[in-house]
């Protein structure tokens, strides 16, 4: 599809155009309250043109993989007679540099295999009145490039994503301590005891109940903590974020599971 | 489309099957300063399966390529099969909907060129730009979108519906020296291009306030009498109780449960809670939830007291309660789960002027910068607030910032004017990596007796 896109795309534009096809397939299991509750397979596709026409940039995404390269440019076309006033090259071929996006044991865990990474993070983490969340997930992706310029590129990667959360509620004093992991390849059985170790800790430290003192006191920020600190700031940049991911309960309940290779690039519809 | 997924179904060896798929037409131009920052148009469509055997967990299982749906809805049923659960999942009784809902897009926007919408933020954002010299940024963004949407299960269900959502929302940034406040604006209708026109005076307005807020003193911190404006008033309501009414929330952890017993006092007889899918024309509106049930007006906290709580057929069946219509995914990518819609406090009795006629120094706290609930520990910005003096609303005031526990925050809201009003604002709510989500809320205005406001503590 790529190289009929900047076909298309050659023709219409008269500053050239690049295009991103990408192809990815996920596997979740996610254990709810302690428990395994559901396996998920997702497979998408998408295909992202960017085009240059009379000196201005335009931008379009389509998951209709199958509609005629003609109406994607047609819509990047219109974006671009908006769009800025930008000074854009297309490089031609060139060497691709040495990187590894693709791993193999990521690449080939079965679901089973991810089911026996939520039950190995679950039996660390249980304990008398507490429960506990986890979610784990897989994903790979192919991914191919072009421009007008005669460059491409093509490249596999995979990635993973694990989160665990525990909640302990006593009357209406509600604890929840969570984690995550992200990276290219499944994690390492020391990553996942480490992931453990931390939400055991931060639990253990949150379970010794202070008064807090009140009045204008120094305050001493953990990494995480510091979160609170920036919120001003990141509400700034982002307006009306106060229904957003920032509501704790709401996102613990079933776990985000991060996964970095996951971002559709810019235009790239979600 | 509808007879290629009832094909699917009838191929289905799962004990339960539902099958979604949406194709979505959407557009996103952004002005930063004078600046066109974007211009995009973009087309998404695929579809989710969900299958359930008898036993088994949920197999679930989303695409883009319709040509992959038999594959897909075998897919799914697999992974059913092999996630065993125990006690087993059941689903609430629902009976069976066949509706062809298209609802009113108002001024279609997928007919209206993206000039004409640049055209349109452009006069809000130069409305912003042009207060004063004092405004030194600003962001401006247009969004809209229509799905066409259907939906089957193997229990006879069978829906077509168009949905239209539309949002225009813009921040203003005032400075002066070392000293930067900000306005914001933001209108969102389940409607289409009309609905949005002759908006910039709204834009104007928070512009002027951001202004005006450079030269407010900051409140001075400490315990007051509380007014909430409706805007502040929906957001805390949505933020604060509302999830925790998600009984994905409680329904299989026995502690939440406890805290969340129907019957439990939550407030004084003043306070009447709910959540409302069927409102007409608001953007948490719809006929049907993703699983097919119907929408309802779902009472959640009548005088005072918890009588309700939000359902998907699953945690309806598990509490051996019915189904409310809540079960709510944001595209063919996620899985339905409890969320909410138009939430709201029910409107009370008398006026602004009389919740604030017997305070003798309080805090009349407008609009929402911004929020954190810690589950049962919430603070919120105010937009703006205004101290009221002697039962009267006195000077203006910044940085406003609310703080409290849930549980006695409102067990202490004592007065509810009449003057209900839902705010229709873009944005939406975040859940599970399942963000923004369209809801609106509502609420008159609401005095809590004794709030903690952050603000000034002095030296």
């Amino acid at each position: 599809m790529i190289a009929q896109l900047i076909e298309a795309a050659r023709r219409r534009a008269d500053g050239g155009a690049d295009a991103l096809w990408r192809r990815g397939e996920r596997t979740t299991v996610a254990f709810e309250w302690g428990r395994l509750k559901s396996a998920g397979a997702s497979e998408e596709a998408g295909a992202n043109l960017r085009v240059r026409h009379h000196g201005r940039v335009g931008v379009a995404g389509t998951t209709a993989t199958a509609a005629p390269p003609d109406e994607l440019v047609g819509r990047a076309l219109a974006s671009a007679a908006l769009g800025e006033e930008l000074d854009l090259v297309f490089p031609a071929l060139g060497p691709l540099p040495p990187l590894t996006t693709c791993f193999d044991r990521a690449a080939n865990a079965s679901l089973d295999d991810l089911i026996g990474i939520g039950r190995s993070l679950l039996a660390g983490l249980e304990r008398e009145g507490c429960r506990v969340n986890v979610a784990v997930e897989r994903e790979t992706t192919a991914t191919r490039v072009a421009n007008s310029g005669g460059g491409s590129g093509e490249y596999r990667s995979t990635a993973c994503g694990i989160s665990a959360d525990v909640w302990r509620i006593a009357g209406d004093d509600v604890l929840v301590v969570s984690d995550a992991l992200e990276g290219a390849d499944v994690p390492s059985d020391e990553a996942l005891a480490a992931l453990v170790a931390s939400i055991n800790a931060r639990l253990d430290h949150a379970l010794r109940v202070v008064e807090p003192p009140e009045g204008a006191l120094p305050v001493v920020f953990t990494p995480a903590g510091l979160s609170a600190l920036m919120l001003p700031v990141t509400q700034a940049w982002s307006p009306r974020s106060t229904r957003g991911s920032i509501t704790r309960c709401a996102s613990s309940n079933h776990p985000k599971v991060p996964s970095p290779s996951s971002s559709p690039p810019p235009g790239c519809p979600r | 489309m509808i007879d290629r997924l009832t094909a699917a179904l009838a191929r289905s060896r799962a004990d339960y099957t539902e099958i979604r798929v949406e194709r979505t037409w959407s557009t996103a131009v952004s002005f930063r300063g004078r600046r066109l920052e974007s211009a995009t148009a973009s087309e998404d469509q695929g579809g989710f399966v969900r299958a359930l055997h008898a036993g088994g967990g949920w197999g679930v299982a989303s695409f883009t390529s319709l040509d992959r749906l038999d594959a897909m809805v075998e897919r799914a049923g697999e992974l059913s099969r092999t996630v065993p659960v125990d006690p087993p999942i059941r689903l609430g009784a629902v009976p069976p909907h066949q509706a062809d809902a298209l609802l009113d897009l108002d001024g279609d926007v997928r007919g209206v060129p993206i000039a004409e919408k640049k055209r349109l933020l452009e006069a809000c954002n130069g409305a912003m730009l042009g207060v004063s010299d004092r405004i030194v940024d600003t962001l401006a963004v247009y969004r809209d979108e229509v799905s066409e949407y259907w939906y089957v299960n193997s229990q006879g269900t069978v829906l077509h519906e168009l949905r239209p959502d539309v949002t225009l929302s813009g921040t203003a940034v005032a400075r002066r020296d070392g000293t930067i406040e900000k306005g914001l604006e933001s209108i969102g209708m389940r409607r289409g291009w009309n609905s949005v026109q002759d908006k910039a005076p709204g834009f104007r307005a928070v512009a002027e306030r951001a202004v005006e807020l450079l030269d407010a003193p900051m409140v001075k911190g400490g315990t007051y009498p509380v007014i909430l404006d409706p805007e502040l008033a929906g957001v805390f309501i949505h933020e604060a109780f509302g999830h925790l009414s998600e009984a994905d929330f409680v329904y299989e952890n026995p502690q939440a449960r406890e805290m969340m017993t129907l019957g439990r006092r939550f407030g004084k007889p003043v306070l009447n809670v709910g959540d409302n899918g069927a409102a007409p024309g608001l953007r948490g509106t719809l006929p049907f939830d993703d699983e097919g049930t119907a929408t309802q007006d779902t009472t959640l906290i009548k005088d005072g007291i918890l009588v309700g709580r939000l359902h998907s057929r699953e945690t309806a069946a598990a509490m051996d309660e019915r189904p409310t219509g809540n079960a709510r995914a944001i595209s063919f990518r996620h899985a339905p789960i409890v969320r909410m819609t138009n939430t709201y406090i029910a409107g009370g009795r008398g006026s602004f002027e009389d919740l604030i006629g017997d305070v003798k120094l309080g805090v009349y706290a407008c609009g929402a910068f911004g929020g954190q609930t810690m589950l049962e520990n919430f603070s919120f910005t105010a937009a703006y607030g205004r101290m009221i003096r002697d039962g009267r609303v006195a000077e203006l005031v910044k940085d406003v910032v609310l703080a409290g526990n849930l549980f006695q925050t409102l067990d202490r809201i004592d007065h509810i004017a009449g003057d209900f009003r839902w705010n229709q604002m873009g944005g939406g709510c975040g859940k599970a990596g399942q963000f923004p989500l369209p809801v609106t809320e509502g609420a008159p205005h609401v005095r809590i007796e004794e709030a903690l406001v952050g603000g000034d503590v002095g030296p």
